[in-house]
């Protein structure tokens, strides 16, 4: 149900996109070198389009490595930047800052995933921009996630931006148009891949219930058959209430939970302390919303996760 | 009946009630002489130069190659927050009873010096506020160490030199006169309440200590009339919000900390509501 209404979607929107494109793409100031300059809004898209990219464009993150996107803020400096970008990679709603800059300094291009994959009902903290089309086909299940941002947890979404992403860059820099598709194609197949590998590595577990810090794996969740219970809800800045804590301990106990999962831009706190308590122990789930390392790349976050999860939920 | 036996034999709640007792008892003592002194908004100022703080004590430890890098960044807050008092201290000594413009000095300086300084380290004021974030709703056995001594310090400090303390927030003037070290007692009062702000604020949050140390103190001076009766009632009602806040969020899902102050709040307006009546007799 959910794919199909997705698929509807994806016909309509890319055709918006290919409008807003025509209508941004018009070269008032070519970039200087010919390369293409590409911002993105956080590490997951900045791989996604340096993937399609290759060598061929210069491609950023506006939010700065190790640092949380929620809250977000831009200096004068990078909004001009963001005026100047040929292409800007991005989640409506999630990021305001980002939203502000982008409505008062339209790059030439844009390509925002809340449309492309039609995330608008999941995404945001309210659903005010929901146009009524969208309510009638509305999947209960899909609640899981209502405005969680963090969709690239379901690596089948993310290779779904890749070929907007090369459409837009083929519109910026047509002689190039044909290495951006097949690397398009290349970095969804690869994604593809790897969905693979975590539905089969999470198929034949003994438990399927995850429980984190913050519940940022509600799109993780949702495609692996998982059920996530978080200390705080989306917003990671929010205090646990004892009575949540309560109620985890009573997850914990019925379903032989091992481990509390933490993440690497929330304090652990709250986890090491339960986790203490309980007797049980804490591992690393990265959410992917920053990368620092260098030598990693969103696919061996995602399949350290897998090895994580495995671990914990013991998976045949 | 069963349910508050739950309650008491949970380690996580045993421990989250053993420290908001002590900080509902401890955190109005030095609230009494702040709002003696017309400084109320203190805790909110030092929590804010705690920021800069953390994100200076970051720099510094990225700049000598401490392992690891953020080894510094809680001492740092410590540091910033002390300084922080004294120059408040220095600046009302100044500029003759100029609290009000020393505390928003203070809190703009903490604000912007964090944001500048951390946006140089290249983060944003998020990862501060990880260095700085307590919940009282999960406490570990050293946050239950690190209370028992603070709250020690606090009520030794507090209640031992009350007489000497108490001239000097009353009338500064007539303690210098009767020779007391008028400096060295308000230096005194700012560092105490500077070190249980940045301690407490990792254990149980920045609102919760900054508010535990003032509303308490605001309902008991609605009443009672000696400087004494005002610190102890304080105290009583402290502890009383503090545990029975705690209480409810073991049952309704609510921010503890919160739902403490609010608590405190209500407890504020019923009292004023209530006074005329008490008053007539």
């Amino acid at each position: 149900m959910r794919m199909s209404l997705m698929l509807n979607k994806r016909v309509t929107v890319t055709a918006a996109t290919a409008l807003l494109l025509a209508g941004c793409a018009t070269p008032t100031s070519p970039p200087t070198d010919g390369t293409p300059q590409v911002l993105t809004a956080l590490y997951p898209l900045e791989f996604l389009t340096q993937q399609v990219a290759g060598e061929l464009a210069s491609v950023t993150s506006v939010t700065p490595q190790g640092a949380e996107p929620h809250d977000l803020e831009l200096a004068p400096a990078q909004v001009r930047e963001i005026g100047a970008a040929d292409l800007i990679v991005y989640i409506g709603g999630f990021q305001p800052a980002l939203d502000d800059a982008v409505a008062q300094r339209p790059p030439r291009a844009v390509v925002d995933a809340t449309e492309v994959l039609a995330l608008s009902e999941g995404i945001g903290h309210e659903d005010e921009d929901d146009d009524a089309g969208h309510e009638d086909d509305h999947d209960h299940a899909h609640h899981d996630h209502d405005g969680d941002p963090h969709f690239w947890l379901d690596p089948t979404l993310l290779a779904r931006l890749a070929a907007p992403v090369a459409d837009a860059l083929a519109e910026l820099d047509p002689d190039n148009a044909t290495t951006y598709a097949a690397n398009a194609e290349r970095v969804a197949a690869e994604l593809s891949e790897l969905d693979s590998e975590l539905a089969t590595g999470l198929a034949t577990c003994e438990r399927d219930v995850v429980v984190v810090s913050h519940e940022a794996f509600g799109f993780l969740a949702e495609r692996y058959g998982l059920t996530q219970v978080g200390l705080s809800g989306i917003d990671p800045e929010g205090e646990p209430s004892p009575a949540r804590l309560r109620e985890i301990r009573a997850v914990v106990a019925e379903h032989d939970v091992t481990t509390i999962f933490t993440e690497t831009l929330v304090s652990p706190k709250a986890a090491e302390v339960l986790a203490a308590d309980l007797g049980i122990s804490t591992a690393l789930l990265d959410p992917v919303e920053t990368q620092v390392d260098p030598d990693a790349d969103y696919r061996d976050v995602m399949r350290s996760n897998l090895e994580a999860l495995r671990l914990a939920l013991g998976c045949a | 009946m069963t349910g508050i036996t739950q309650m008491l034999t949970d380690p996580l709640m045993q421990r989250a009630l053993l420290v908001a007792l002590l900080v509902g008892l401890a955190a109005p003592v030095i609230g009494t002489y702040l709002v003696q002194r017309k400084l109320s908004l203190l805790g909110d100022g030092i929590g804010h130069v705690a920021l800069t703080g953390v994100a200076l004590g970051w720099l510094v430890g990225a700049a000598l190659d401490v392992v690891p890098n953020d080894a510094l960044a809680v001492p740092g807050a410590v540091v910033a927050a002390v300084a922080g008092a004294v120059v408040i201290e220095v600046v009302r000594e100044r500029t003759r009873g100029g609290g009000d413009v020393a505390l928003a000095l203070l809190f703009y300086g903490g604000i912007a010096g964090g944001v500048l300084l951390i946006g140089i380290a290249g983060g944003t004021s998020a990862n501060l506020v990880g260095y700085l974030f307590g919940s009282i709703s999960t406490v570990s056995t050293s946050d239950v160490v690190l209370t028992v001594a603070l709250c020690a310090l606090l009520l030794g400090v507090g209640l031992g030199l009350r007489p000497a303390l108490f001239a000097v927030s009353h009338d500064a003037e007539f303690a210098r006169s009767t020779g007391l070290p008028v400096r060295a007692l308000n230096v005194a009062i700012a560092v105490v309440a500077a070190l249980t702000v940045t301690v407490a604020m990792r254990v149980v949050g920045l609102l919760l200590v900054s508010a535990l140390m003032i509303v308490p103190v605001a309902v008991a001076q609605l009443v009672s009339r000696s400087f004494a009766s005002t610190m102890h009632l304080a105290m009583g009602l402290g502890t009383a919000v503090c545990v029975v806040g705690l209480a409810v969020t073991y049952w309704v899902p609510l921010a503890p900390g919160a739902t403490i102050v609010v608590l405190a709040i209500v407890v504020y307006l019923v009292v004023l509501a209530a006074r005329p009546l008490f008053a007539r007799r």
